[in-house]
């Protein structure tokens, strides 16, 4: 695609790197064709074709404040699932794209109060299991006094067994070792996933250990709150490059969302200095659990006679292009799994985006759920706390971390 | 073979002049289809020829008066047909004929329709002009679609001076069988064997038998023909051809006899007399004294449309056409033949 | 003529009709609407209306009728030739929320959609009967059906299974008039003219699609997709042809030349042999039995032409590495330049070697680089210019060699679009292909449906005006009228 954007953006960082990205586009469309929210409301607007041009006349004519507004408003509405990535066969980096005009675009936006408090509050929530525990208990006992559609969000409050109860003999001699983050939310709303996690895993010969990092910086990421999200990566990355150039050889990640992003250190802190060389080590280290679905060791006493009809999360299959070894693990322990139609397509959930973009957010839901659904699964299986909780606030269908059906 | 173009211009432009209308034609094959109208004789039987052949083309062009019989032969010697496999109605039935009629034989549902294999025609227009629509390739999308506008038209939109036809290799082998069966039945085995991918090339339901054609290497021909069952048929050409040229025995009546084009599972049709079936279904004749109003309507009700074929007394021998569509109609008749002199009424009164 | 009205009131009017968010009356909103998929050509609407329903249509079309505004329909935006290009005083018809599916019709193998249903989408909603949508446009993922009607779209499969054309059974169309025209049907033919030809491919200047069926049809038996490779281009085209007087139509036959096989290779490796000149990917369809003969046939054709090397898939993994190349050309050779342009024209294939010569002629000329890729089956090819916008005047001169690429395929008895349609694109080269009395009729036929010229004017057909401005040569059936002279 053509671009004219003056010299003096070119030389900057950011500058260079969109006119690179543009310069490949050939504004073809292909990628609307699989971004959920353009199928939704047919705007071009709501497609990444649209939002690409949105950002290239932003950085080519930025005097115009209107145009914030309307950029800024269709940019937010773009869950940055990266399906389009997936699709687009020029190679067009999307999700770096939309990183940088964000980054541009909402800095110079003014946004209105109620939206500012909304989203420092979800940010300072979220960011915390602490704080996420809290707001888990209250909401839960309220629950009987909210309205349905609310109290649907609010996950079960999950009783941990006080012993490990597999049936598999522990390795007592470990071949690797690796540590996983105890994390903000699903440590709040699911903590049995990394216990199902380290049981798989220490029955195949890995050693896991759960260290107290509280986020990746994902969700601070996700919001634009850039300082904040570079403060806790420089925390984070400080902390395992020293475990991981000590004893352990990997980070291994049971979220999709986070190991994603943690993958993605290596561009969102290009432009530190000081932390630049030590991302990509991170990065390179980090390791999402489905990676190490073939080695892990299948729980024989688990009821395998089940149809079962797996999610694969965004961050998964397009954020790292990983697809089809969750679904083989299943099969191979025993599962049979059910087709899922349009399973390109992201349910909604996009880290803070349900509560954010609630409209949107809602229809793709239900639109996710029916596809779910349609051939009557007994468990719906997938890989991302956000898209677990997000999926379960709609089906009766129990939603489960695949661990769960393998540990 | 000549090339009379300027002198057919020439008669156009006259006519056009004296508003002189003229009734066209050539062979004279076909005279039976569509409607009676009395006009000067304009005749393109000398305007023939075959223009060009390329058979690693796939395409013949020729000039309207060109026997059909004799691009079929050319055709034929280099092992290559006429997708459409229209009916010749006589011998001396020519190539501008067949696309002015549009009439499409019984390999109409695995080939096409006539306007699908045209790919290019010159026609002179009302006002004797020369036009070019189309050209020899299969694929062309510039300009609206005029050439394939022209096939069914019956002359009224214009004289045709030559086409281009997209041409399909023989199949390597053919063969018919025969299966006793119901009507419903038939139907329905039809539609189901045409969502599998079995060579099927025609069909024809006389009442009690169901003739299939494959058309395909001799291997698939025996695959399929086991898993179709029945009887092989002996001298299969010349029955085909009995049906395509309505020389089989059900044709032969003193009946009006109605073409009723209705989707391919179409059950069975509430009127009296006796028919037969072509095209997976999609292509229903009655010979029947029924009037026009019940043929027409029981059509309607299937989703189709009734032709008076042959036959009958009836002035509307074409489906009548909701008043938008005839707008339409009227204003492209205007934009051809603005003096309203190409076979006018051939069609429909006013067209 | 009505009084003319201010866009504020314009946009006031459908706001009646149509929800105010569907209704994008900013300069930012309307932006990304401004080009399709050829991006040299731009223009802002004045309005972009997302309508939801088939009533919502009918009401803005009423008010376009009313104070005679524009109407550019638009489905995904996927058009390489400009037809959704906005109108400048007109309005943006974006008709992708019109994405149903009505019904799919098992038993007479039918589908019946809205026009905004991706192409791809229909064949997915017909899989689980074992039924498909023949056509597959190479943005088949992306484009919609009714963009598909406008342009009569083809496909690398339609050698043997036909364009749109031949695989649309029935469409309702909205008039300008505000009246729903309903043509063909589930049968197979309907009385009066063929205004289902006409309609097809007519560029969205003659109505408004509302509503279409088309033809499903069973998946064939089973595929076999072989490569051969050549060491020189004119044995590869004379391979086409002694394919096809073989008796052989393979359902894709496809030809890339050593640019875009160099540039295929570099891009996604596919494994094709880097020192060939030329390669052909042939695809043949059928019943199992028919299928093994085929194949046998061809290859002896293929070595019969001295093919350098023959390869046939042995499973459907190494069939999809062959296609990977063709279907990553042009993303290939984007990787190769900033932009590229792509022609689309279509010539009898006997001319192909003469024509390619002459393509690289023009390409030395011009001094930028022309790769080839090719429906060699069909005749369609096309040269892609690759060229960087971002260098004043390239775009020009990349515009000015494909006109010529276009009027070569003319002379030889082509035309100069075989599936990408006119647009705004090629309206030039259209003054060389047609005479003045049949732009003319093509004018009338836009008059006979639409008097005001409301429905995507200015694209497919020039104004006679333009053609005696530009001075082109109406060349007549492949000759032009003083051959001897030198033209290019």
């Amino acid at each position: 695609m053509q671009t004219s954007f003056t010299p003096e953006f070119i030389q900057t960082a950011d500058g260079e790197r969109v006119n690179k990205i543009l310069r490949k586009c050939v504004h073809c469309g292909f990628c609307n064709a699989t971004c959920p929210t353009y199928q939704l409301t047919g705007n071009e607007l709501d497609g990444p074709r649209g939002r690409i041009y949105l950002i290239k006349n932003f950085f080519e004519d930025n005097n115009a404040n209107a145009s914030k507004e309307i950029a800024s408003k269709h940019l937010d509405r773009c869950l940055t699932c990266l399906a389009c990535e997936t699709t687009c066969p020029s190679g067009v980096q999307y999700g770096e794209l939309i990183d940088i005009g964000r980054k541009h675009i909402n800095t110079s936006l003014e946004r209105p109060v109620l939206s500012k408090i909304k989203r420092k509050l979800i940010l300072n929530i979220f960011s915390s299991s602490k704080r996420t525990s809290m707001l888990l208990a209250i909401t839960r006992i309220c629950k009987p006094f909210l309205p349905t559609t609310l109290a649907s969000k609010i996950p079960a409050k999950i009783n941990l067994p006080r012993h490990s109860s597999s049936q598999n003999e522990p390795h007592t001699t470990f071949t690797r070792k690796m540590f996983t983050i105890k994390g903000c939310v699903q440590n709040a709303a699911a903590p049995q996933i990394n216990l199902a996690t380290k049981k798989a895993l220490e029955s195949s010969g890995i050693q896991l250990d759960e260290i107290n990092s509280p986020c990746c910086g994902a969700l601070a990421h996700h919001l634009t709150e850039l300082e904040h999200a570079h403060s806790t990566i420089r925390k984070n990355i400080d902390y395992w490059h020293q475990m991981l150039t000590s004893e352990y050889n990997n980070l291994l990640i049971n979220s999709s969302g986070c190991s994603s992003f943690i993958k993605q250190y290596i561009t969102v802190m290009q432009d530190d200095n000081d932390y630049a060389e030590k991302a990509k080590f991170i990065s390179e280290r980090c390791i999402d659990l489905s990676e190490l679905a073939n080695e892990l060791t299948v729980n024989t006493s688990l009821d395998k006679n089940k149809t079962i009809a797996f999610h694969s999360p965004c961050t998964l299959q397009h954020g790292q292009q990983i697809n089809g070894k969750i679904e083989e693990k299943l099969k191979q322990a025993g599962y049979s799994l059910v087709k899922v139609i349009d399973s390109h397509l992201c349910c909604g959930s996009a880290g803070t985006y349900s509560l954010l973009e609630t409209d949107m957010s809602s229809k793709l839901l239900k639109d996710k759920v029916t596809n779910l659904q349609q051939y009557q699964p007994d468990i719906i299986a997938t890989a991302n706390i956000g898209c677990l909780m997000h999926l379960q606030s709609a089906t009766k269908i129990p939603v489960k971390h695949w661990i769960e059906l393998i540990a | 073979m000549p090339n009379l173009s300027n002198e057919i211009s020439n008669s156009i432009k006259d006519a056009y002049q004296k508003q002189q209308v003229l009734n066209i034609s050539a062979g004279k094959t076909k005279q039976f289809y569509g409607r009676n109208i009395n006009a000067k004789s304009l005749s393109l039987t000398e305007h023939a020829g075959i223009i060009e052949y390329e058979p690693t083309e796939l395409y013949i062009t020729a000039r309207s008066g060109t026997p059909l019989a004799e691009i079929e032969q050319m055709v034929a010697d280099h092992n290559q047909i006429l997708p459409c496999e229209p009916p010749r109605f006589g011998d001396n039935a020519t190539l501008g004929g067949t696309i002015a009629c549009g009439l499409a034989g019984p390999r109409r549902v695995s080939a096409g329709n006539v306007r699908d294999c045209v790919l290019g025609t010159e026609i002179i227009n009302g006002k004797g002009e020369t036009l070019r629509f189309g050209g020899k390739v299969m694929k062309n999308v510039a300009g609206y679609d005029v050439s394939r506008l022209m096939c069914g038209a019956l002359g009224t939109l214009g004289a045709i001076m030559s086409i281009s036809i997209r041409l399909l290799p023989k199949p390597e082998k053919e063969e018919t069988i025969a299966i006793t069966i119901d009507c419903t039945t038939a139907i329905d085995k039809l539609n189901q064997w045409a969502k599998t991918p079995m060579p099927i090339s025609a069909s024809f339901y006389d009442g009690s038998e169901l003739y299939i054609r494959l058309s395909s290497s001799e291997s698939a021909i025996k695959a399929c023909k086991k898993s179709i069952g029945g009887e092989l048929i002996n001298n299969h050409g010349s029955f085909w051809n009995g049906v395509k040229e309505q020389t089989h025995a059900f044709f032969k009546t003193d009946k009006p006899l109605w073409r009723i084009s209705v989707p391919s599972n179409t059950r069975l049709l509430n009127i009296n007399g006796d028919s037969v079936m072509e095209w997976n279904g999609a292509l229903r004749w009655y010979s029947t004294n029924e009037d026009q109003k019940t043929v027409r309507t029981e059509a309607i009700k299937a989703g189709g449309h009734a032709t008076l074929f042959k036959g009958g007394v009836t002035d509307q021998i074409f489906h009548p056409l909701p008043k938008v569509s005839f707008d339409l109609h009227k204003k492209l008749k205007q934009v051809f033949d603005p003096a309203n002199i190409l076979n006018p009424g051939k069609m429909f009164t006013e067209l | 003529m009505p009084e003319p009205i201010s866009t504020p009131d314009l946009a006031n009017q459908f706001c009646k009709v149509v929800p105010k968010d569907a209704v994008l009356t900013r300069d930012e909103q309307l932006m990304p609407y401004e080009c399709d998929a050829l991006t040299a050509y731009r223009q802002l609407p004045r309005l972009a209306l997302l309508p939801s329903s088939i009533e919502e249509i009918k009401a803005i079309v009423k008010i376009c009728n009313e104070y005679q505004i524009p109407i550019v329909a638009r489905g995904a935006g996927t058009s390489l030739s400009g037809g959704a290009l906005p109108h400048k005083d007109g309005i943006l018809l974006n008709l992708a929320k019109l994405s149903q599916i009505l019904e799919i019709d098992t038993q007479n193998r039918t589908a019946t959609v809205q026009p905004g249903v991706r192409n791809l989408a229909i064949s997915e909603a017909a899989e689980p009967y074992g039924l498909y949508y023949a056509p597959d446009p190479s943005s088949q993922i992306a484009c919609t059906i009714g963009g598909n009607i406008a342009e009569n779209s083809g496909g690398v499969h339609c050698l043997k299974y036909g364009l749109t054309l031949h695989n649309i059974l029935a469409l309702k169309i909205l008039t300008i008039e505000g009246e729903v025209l309903e043509l063909g049907g589930k049968n197979l033919d309907s009385p009066g003219y063929d205004l289902l030809a006409l309609m097809i491919g007519s560029e969205g200047m003659l109505g408004i699609t509302l509503e279409v069926t088309v033809k499903l049809l069973p998946h064939p038996h089973d595929k076999k997709v072989m490569l051969a490779a050549f060491d020189d281009i004119q044995r590869a085209g004379d391979a086409v042809n002694g394919i096809i007087s073989n008796g052989v139509i393979p359902a894709g036959l496809e030809m890339l030349d050593q640019l875009t096989i160099q540039a295929t290779e570099m891009y996604c490796n596919p494994g094709y042999p880097s020192n060939a000149a030329a390669i052909l990917i042939c695809e043949l369809d059928g019943f199992d039995e028919e299928l093994e003969t085929q194949v046998e046939l061809v290859k002896e054709i293929l070595n019969e032409h001295q093919a350098i090397e023959v390869r046939v898939a042995k499973d459907k993994q190494e069939a999809e590495l062959l296609w990977l190349g063709r279907k990553a050309s042009f993303p290939a050779l984007g990787n190769l330049t900033p932009d590229y342009y792509c022609m689309d024209g279509t010539i009898p294939r006997k001319h192909l070697a003469h024509v390619l010569e002459s393509i690289s002629n023009l390409s030395k000329k011009h001094g930028l680089r022309v790769a080839n890729v090719f429906h060699a089956g069909d005749g369609n090819l096309h040269p892609v210019i690759l060229y960087d916008a971002n260098i004043s005047g390239e775009l020009e001169i990349a515009e000015k060699l494909g006109g010529e690429i276009l009027e070569l395929c003319v002379t030889v008895g082509g035309t100069i679009t075989g599936e990408h349609g006119v647009g705004v694109e090629k309206l030039n080269q259209m003054c060389v292909q047609f005479s003045e009395a049949e732009i003319s009729t093509f004018h009338a036929i836009k008059a006979a449906f639409d008097e005001h010229e409301l429905l995507n004017p200015g694209k497919a057909i020039p104004t006679l005006h333009r053609c005696a401005e530009l001075g082109a040569m109406h060349v007549h059936q492949g000759k032009l009228p003083h051959p001897d002279l030198p033209r290019f």
